[in-house]
């Protein structure tokens, strides 16, 4: 009962533009914390509750975002590059001008989020969904990945079709983690 | 990324080259009584046409998945749920009972690979 209340207090503090580069914040509650201009680098908030957050301007890059729920979270102007966001919730969020270059966003739902500006360069995009999204001035759009082309026969994925290619929409492990191109590399008798 | 009209000029470029061999090959097929040289030419044109048209149908499928899966290079095109038909994994476990079937015809058809492998007893 504390810990909620010292929880609810903590809501209403502003942890602006605080260093929280490679911390632990694995499954807490950080539903409309203020974290603008913070620093997450290399963090860890898989599975946490980040409904309604602000991370505005905040460099999360190749920070683990796995499973989290960020519906109508505030990513604007915050960079994403490199992380980790498999399965992540960006439901109604608003990410203007966010930065998702090399992102991995497996299993992303866009659903309604406002992506004015956003940058996809190089994302990995497999089985991300973008019902209902804002996507006006998207950028590198061209660049991101949101296929697989596997060979019948084996070897490493595609990202350009050919014929007789298996295509792949979606990840095929869902939102859990896991190398899904392991074994599947040419030379070590796996393929 | 090869794209799509790469594939339709390549494809273009082939057509252009067969027609004459085409005529080439229909002009000897004409000839009564060829002669060694003729026959030589007929039958090296009808490997090389066989050589392009393996091309030809290569190219048709390029086209056919290009077509079937385009590129996505504008906001619009973004997968949605109603564009990218959604994966569905396969939950439910076979029966037991396939499984051992399924198992047990595995094994016979390697059993059978193998003896058809092995040299026949007492064969020269």
């Amino acid at each position: 009962m504390a810990d909620a209340a010292v929880l609810e207090r903590a809501k209403r503090y502003i942890f602006a533009g605080r260093n929280y580069e490679r911390i632990d914040l694995r499954g807490y509650d950080l539903r409309g914390v203020n974290f603008t201009c913070s620093n997450f680098r290399g963090a860890d908030l898989s599975g946490s509750d980040l409904r309604g957050a602000l991370f505005i301007g905040a460099d999360l890059s190749r920070a683990c975002l796995q499973g989290c729920d960020a519906a109508g979270a505030d990513f604007s102007g915050a960079d994403l590059t490199g992380a980790y966001l498999r399965g992540l919730n960006l439901t109604e969020a608003v990410c203007w001008h966010t930065c998702f270059k090399g992102a991995l966003c497996k299993q992303v739902k866009f659903h309604g989020a406002d992506l004015t500006g956003a940058d996809i360069a190089r994302a990995e995009m497999l089985g991300a969904r973008f019902d209902g999204a804002i996507v006006t001035g998207l950028r590198n759009v061209d660049r991101a990945i949101f296929r697989w082309f596997l060979s019948p026969l084996g070897g490493k994925p595609s990202y350009d079709p050919f014929p007789g290619a298996v295509v792949l929409t979606g990840s095929l492990t869902g939102d859990e983690s896991f190398r899904e191109n392991a074994g599947l590399i040419n030379g070590l008798g796996y393929s | 990324m090869i794209g799509l009209e790469q594939v339709r000029n390549r494809l273009k470029i082939l057509e252009a080259r067969t027609a004459p061999l085409k005529a080439e090959i229909d002009q000897l097929a004409l000839v009564a009584e060829p002669d060694a040289q003729q026959i030589a030419r007929f039958n090296e044109l009808a490997a090389g046409l066989q050589v392009m048209q393996g091309r030809y149908l290569e190219c048709e499928a390029w086209i056919e998945m290009l077509e079937k899966y385009p590129g996505v290079s504008r906001p619009d095109q973004l997968p949605t749920k109603g564009n990218t038909p959604a994966y569905v994994p396969v939950t439910e476990k076979a029966p037991a009972e396939q499984v051992e079937r399924n198992r047990e015809a595995s094994h016979q058809r390697d059993a059978r690979e193998l003896v058809e492998l092995l040299p026949a007893a007492g064969a020269e």
